[in-house]
């Protein structure tokens, strides 16, 4: 299931909204919350509803065995077994078949057969709930839930499940143990804003820019270098409002539910400096990143060296959590080069005036997204090379693409975050919030389209 | 719950408005208001509207199934080549379950067809399996199904799928050209003639004006189909039953059956085939269009590349919708099927 659709505006949420403020118990609310993230996922597909199960199922009782245990060593011993399952089950059904392929590329002998894999949706963001509650369950920043309804409505939140922000436990464990609360009128209006604004970004903005840009990149071969531009940039925009307006929903359908979910983009295309757009893009990604990987292999605690190689593995990997593509790696690696010139150069940068600091932050960023974005290594060299004015491509991008994506360039320097808005929670701006959500729905029927991080 | 009421109470006004509003413009003629010009004609039920009419004079013995791109094929012309009175059931973004359900439609009604020639597109047999345009007309889709008649749910369904299909930004925007068209009126994209021939006034206005941007009738043309063609992944199983269904059926009933892959302009075909499998697909078209030739004796004509055929000189209305010129070379190669 997804936001932008009637089954989920008209059917779903109306329903699980309305059962759950006529709850009125903890648990009564715990129940339908996990029963309805069970509905919304296996409205995709019923079958890996028990997949996620099992994975919640041992990480709670893992956290559990932690709690008990006194010993550091037994402890470990819980945490090495929990997350050892949840990564297995992770790479079995992402990367297997990437493992496989890249071998057979290099040898047929070595190589594992392919098995014909469904990648379970949100397989990468619940593992990553599961991980990071285990780890802060044995590190003794939060307590092991008792209530398995109250772990199981964690883990399976609609509104974050299957494409995040990836929340931890203890940023949602008050709001969950105080679930059985009345209404906030001033929650349930920032509420509405929230889910309003991730729409308009999500309908219309996003999907018109990927209407016009997805055929320029399906030619690629073709473009003149203007138009290959167009695509990159274009993509940039699109990306951006699709993401952050599914963050924007997420956080919105959070309030409704008296759930407070934290921020996930912070104007990440005026970051001046790649470190700068790592806090402010997909920032529950690229602060799990940090909290449970980084700094786990040491951070900065080492020599420069030993933490630069820190920072490239931790990119790399977190390249690869987007996909199992070499692409992802790829960027997730060219990331991490751009992490450690950011550290090594930081003298220099800061003689630099901000806004040419932004504005090379920002063209750095475009020429990842290309990896980001094309299917393959060569579509993206080929991009690439589109971009350099290389090749004899002569397609150029329409009127309608241009317009867009410069459209889409203002809205990303005009817009304001939707954490930046002070929404207005008198009735007053009711038929504001109302009009918005109509024209959004006018947009969302025309184009039927999915989140792209329903992909990851 | 104060804000939320409200703010409910607001959509539920907005909806209000804007139904009231798109049922006076009333864009598409579904509605009573006839106050302003239809922008877009919802041809299947004109279609199913016209044949009546022509049914009246007499039972059609001649059949011409296909999608936007066989409508240009003149039954006049057909009628003298063929000896037979045929009526052209050509509809826009048809897929074969369409030629299905107004043969049958057709046959529920009369139709005693001597000929049928039915214009097969590579994406008639599109992998997506979208059902949406026949099942959206109620008699498309008994005849389709075989059924008597619609129960009341079913039509409640049709009902509200079409009260869906109004809250589009598109209808909207429909809305608001068939505003425009009242205070500056120009000729409709196309009207029919009785017995099915359509004729591209818009276009045909344009021309005679010399308004008509034929670079960009064929650079958007392209881009569209190469968007089909991209979400193509194969041949819809489902669809190639309908289309052998439909030439066996045809064959039971006496019908001599001519197939004919319909082209694409040649100038247009590079765009409309990059990073798309069309060539492949193209392929798979022709070979199971030729096992419906070796099964049931239905006459096979590749008409895809109109530089074989002298076709593709002309002055063509988009990369696919072909002109009088065209559809005359056309004729001339389904001819020998008599």
């Amino acid at each position: 299931m997804v936001f932008n659709s009637d089954v989920f505006l008209l059917a779903f949420l109306p329903i699980v909204f309305a059962l759950f403020w006529i709850a009125r118990t903890r648990q009564q609310r715990y129940v339908l919350l996990t029963l309805s993230g069970y509905v919304f996922y296996g409205y995709w597909n019923w079958k890996f509803c028990f997949l996620m199960l099992f994975s919640s199922l041992v990480s709670y009782f893992a956290a559990l065995g932690i709690s008990r245990t006194e010993t550091a060593r037994g402890k470990r011993a819980w945490v090495v077994a929990s997350v050892s399952v949840d990564l297995t089950l992770l790479g079995f059904f992402k990367y297997y078949n990437f493992l496989a392929a890249s071998l057979a590329a290099l040898s047929s002998k070595i190589a594992p057969p392919l098995l014909d894999i469904v990648l379970p949706i949100g397989i990468s963001f619940y593992t990553f709930h599961t991980i990071s509650y285990i780890v802060d369950v044995a590190a003794g920043r939060v307590k092991a839930a008792r209530n398995l309804f109250e772990y199981l409505t964690y883990v399976s939140l609609f509104s974050q499940l299957v494409a995040g922000p990836i929340v931890r436990y203890r940023q949602i464990e008050e709001d969950l143990e105080h679930i059985d609360g009345p209404p906030r009128e001033d929650w349930i209006a920032r509420g509405i804003g929230f889910f309003v604004m991730g729409m308009i970004r999500k309908v219309m903005l996003a999907d018109q820019i990927a209407a016009q840009i997805n055929p320029l990149i399906d030619g690629m071969a073709q473009l003149s270098t203007g138009a290959a531009w167009v695509a990159a940039l274009g993509y940039t925009c699109q990306l951006y409002f699709d993401f952050s307006g599914y963050s924007d929903m997420a956080i919105g359908l959070g309030y409704l539910f008296g759930l407070r979910i934290p921020q996930n983009f912070n104007s990440p295309y005026k970051a001046a400096g790649i470190r700068d757009f790592w806090r402010r893009w997909h920032i529950s990604l690229s602060t799990w990143l940090r909290d449970y990987l980084y700094i786990a292999l040491g951070g900065s605690r080492g020599s420069a060296l030993r933490t630069h190689i820190n920072l490239l593995i931790t990119m790399l990997l977190g390249g690869l959590w987007h996909g199992a593509n070499w692409t992802f790696v790829i960027w997730g690696g060219y990331h991490g080069v751009l992490l450690i010139l950011d550290r090594v150069l930081e003298p220099w940068w800061k003689a630099v005036p901000r806004p040419l600091y932004q504005l090379a932050t920002f063209l750095a960023v475009v020429c990842g997204w290309v990896f980001f974005r094309a299917p393959s290594v060569g579509v993206a060299g080929e991009w690439f090379r589109r971009m350099a004015g290389a090749g004899n491509g002569a397609t150029p991008a329409g009127p309608l693409a241009v317009l867009w994506v410069w459209f889409g360039l203002l809205a990303v320097i005009f817009l304001p975050e939707s954490w930046d808005i002070r929404f207005g929670t008198q009735r007053r701006w009711a038929p504001v919030y109302a009009a918005g959500l109509f024209i959004a729905y006018l947009f969302m029927k025309q184009t039927k389209t999915v989140f792209l991080y329903y992909q990851f | 719950m104060k804000f939320l009421s409200a703010t409910l109470l607001c959509i539920l006004g907005c909806a209000a408005a804007y139904g009231a509003f798109v049922y006076y413009v009333n864009p598409r003629g579904e509605f009573a208001p006839a106050i302003f010009p239809r922008v877009l004609m919802p041809d299947r039920e004109a279609k199913l509207r016209l044949y009546q009419d022509f049914a009246r004079r007499g039972p059609a013995t001649g059949l011409v199934l296909g999608s936007s791109r066989s409508m240009k094929l003149p039954p006049p012309d057909l009628n003298r080549l063929f000896g037979a009175r045929f009526f052209n059931f050509g509809v826009t973004g048809a897929t074969v379950e369409d030629f299905a359900a107004l043969y049958a439609w057709a046959r529920q009604r009369g139709a005693a067809p001597r000929y049928v020639i039915v214009g097969v597109d590579v994406d008639s047999l599109h992998s997506d399996d979208q059902y949406g345009s026949t099942l959206a007309v109620p008699e498309l889709r008994v005849a389709l199904e075989g059924k008597a008649g619609l129960t009341t749910v079913e039509r409640a369904a049709f009902a509200l799928g079409q009260a869906q299909d109004v809250y589009k930004l598109g209808y909207l925007l429909d809305s608001f050209h068939a505003i425009g068209l009242k205070f500056q009126p120009v000729p409709p994209r196309w009207s029919f003639d009785p017995d099915g021939y359509v004729r591209y006034r818009l276009s045909e206005h344009e021309r005679a004006t010399n308004t008509f941007d034929y670079p960009k009738a064929m650079g958007d043309c392209a881009v569209r189909y190469q968007k089909r063609y991209h979400e193509m992944t194969g041949l819809s199983t489902r669809r190639r039953s309908h289309l052998e269904n439909l030439v066996a059926r045809a064959r039971h009933d006496g019908a001599k059956v001519i197939l004919w892959l319909t082209p694409i302009h040649p100038q247009t075909l590079p765009d409309v085939a990059r990073g798309t499998k069309y060539p492949e697909l193209l392929e798979q078209t022709r070979s199971f269009l030729e096992t419906l030739h070796d099964r049931y004796g239905a006459s096979v004509f590749d008409l895809h590349d109109p530089a074989r055929y002298g076709a593709a000189g002309g002055y063509w209305y988009d990369c696919v919708h072909f002109d009088e010129p065209a559809a005359e070379r056309i004729l001339a190669v389904l001819a020998e099927a008599r």
